[in-house]
């Protein structure tokens, strides 16, 4: 009992008059000293370095808004003046209008899916239009010949004119060799 | 007084007129209670100073509300114990008490001697931890002497009736365990 108590006593004073090391009053006023300098910093310069790198990356985003309008800005006349210049066939054709248009919609597309994309949007479009067939043949030919311009030749297209034509140019014929028929004859006689 | 070179602090209370807490002044009268009340928590020298430098810094950071304590003193101690169990909750038992009772067994017997009397100390620091929370507590607060029934009240939360049946308590139960471990 009384060994017990002892010992009991002997922890509980260890406790007691456990001192601090030499250093710790120092150490601890060294580290409030760092914390308070910390602390007491005025405004400015706390967060100067922040609004320094605020401002540089403001400027840095508005060159950037900048340099990328004006190179949209001198791309704008450039395919002004190329539109001008292009055949009026090419101006006209509708897949390509519709493929200017929808190109927008779906930016990000890979290469091999290209055709696919502009195939699928055109057809949804209300007003898509037929692409015009290839002139035949017997079309190229009347074409060149109404641009010919000369009456005879267009007067072959007309089937009155061309029965009448060929009703004269039997006459004509037939007037000849009645003629020389004639001649023929009286020589002979 | 502290009169550390290069370290004299005070808390200056800019917004009003009050008198400026010189705290180094502070850490001169309250380090060593504190060390020592950390250090009854944690039986470790290393770790009872820091949980006393990191009262000071907090400290520090209520600075300003400083005027709404009532009992500087208790409002410490009450800080230390608080941060010293924090601390002892992320350590292992087995990792607790073997230095500490190796330091309190006597240098002048022969090692063996030695040897069981710091096993002796060791069983008597792990009663301690097998005892409830609240007489626990209660007996490692009374060890300090600085500290008086009134103040371990106060740092506990209890009354001090409660304090003294409480200590008593933990005594008897402690003596009763090593006597059975003992047989």
């Amino acid at each position: 009992m009384k060994n017990a108590d002892q010992t009991i006593e002997r922890v509980l004073a260890a406790l007691r008059h456990a001192e601090p090391s030499a250093t710790m009053e120092r150490r601890i006023l060294e580290a409030m000293a760092a914390r308070e300098a910390e602390v007491s910093l005025p405004f400015w310069p706390r967060w100067r370095s922040m609004a320094t790198s605020l401002a540089a990356a403001l400027a840095i985003a508005g060159m950037v808004i900048v340099v990328v309008a004006g190179q949209q800005h001198r791309r704008a006349p450039a395919d002004t003046r190329s539109h001008s210049t292009a055949p009026v066939v090419r101006k006209t054709t509708q897949p390509e209008i519709v493929l200017q248009q929808v190109a927008p919609r779906h930016p990000v597309r890979s290469l091999r899916h290209a055709g696919k994309v502009s195939a699928e949007p055109q057809t949804q479009v209300a007003s898509f239009p037929a692409p015009p067939l290839p002139l035949t043949e017997q079309e190229r030919l009347l074409l060149r010949l109404a641009h010919r311009g000369d009456s005879d030749t267009t007067a072959i297209l007309n089937p009155d004119a061309r029965a009448a034509q060929t009703a004269k140019a039997t006459e004509q014929f037939q007037q000849f060799f009645a003629i020389n028929a004639t001649e023929m004859r009286n020589q002979s006689e | 007084m502290a009169s550390i070179e290069g370290c004299r602090l005070t808390l200056s209370f800019m917004e009003d007129a009050r008198p400026a807490v010189d705290l180094a002044a502070i850490v001169d009268a309250y380090s060593t209670l504190l060390f020592r009340v950390a250090n009854s928590v944690l039986r470790s020298r290393s770790e009872a100073e820091d949980v006393v430098q990191d009262v000071f810094i907090r400290l520090l950071q209520h600075r300003h509300s400083l005027s709404t304590v009532r009992d500087m003193r208790v409002w410490l101690i009450r800080i230390a114990w608080n941060l010293a169990l924090d601390r002892k909750r992320r350590k292992r038992p087995d990792q607790l008490d073997e230095n500490f009772a190796k330091s309190l067994a006597s240098v002048t017997v022969p090692a063996d001697a030695a040897m069981e009397e710091a096993q002796r100390y060791q069983s008597v620091l792990r009663e301690i931890e097998r005892l409830p929370k609240a007489e626990r507590h209660v007996l490692l607060l009374s060890a300090i002497d600085e500290l008086g029934t009134a103040e371990i009240a106060d740092v506990l939360a209890r009354s001090e009736s409660a304090v003294r049946a409480l200590l008593s308590r933990a005594r008897a139960r402690l003596r009763e365990r090593l006597e059975e471990e003992k047989r």
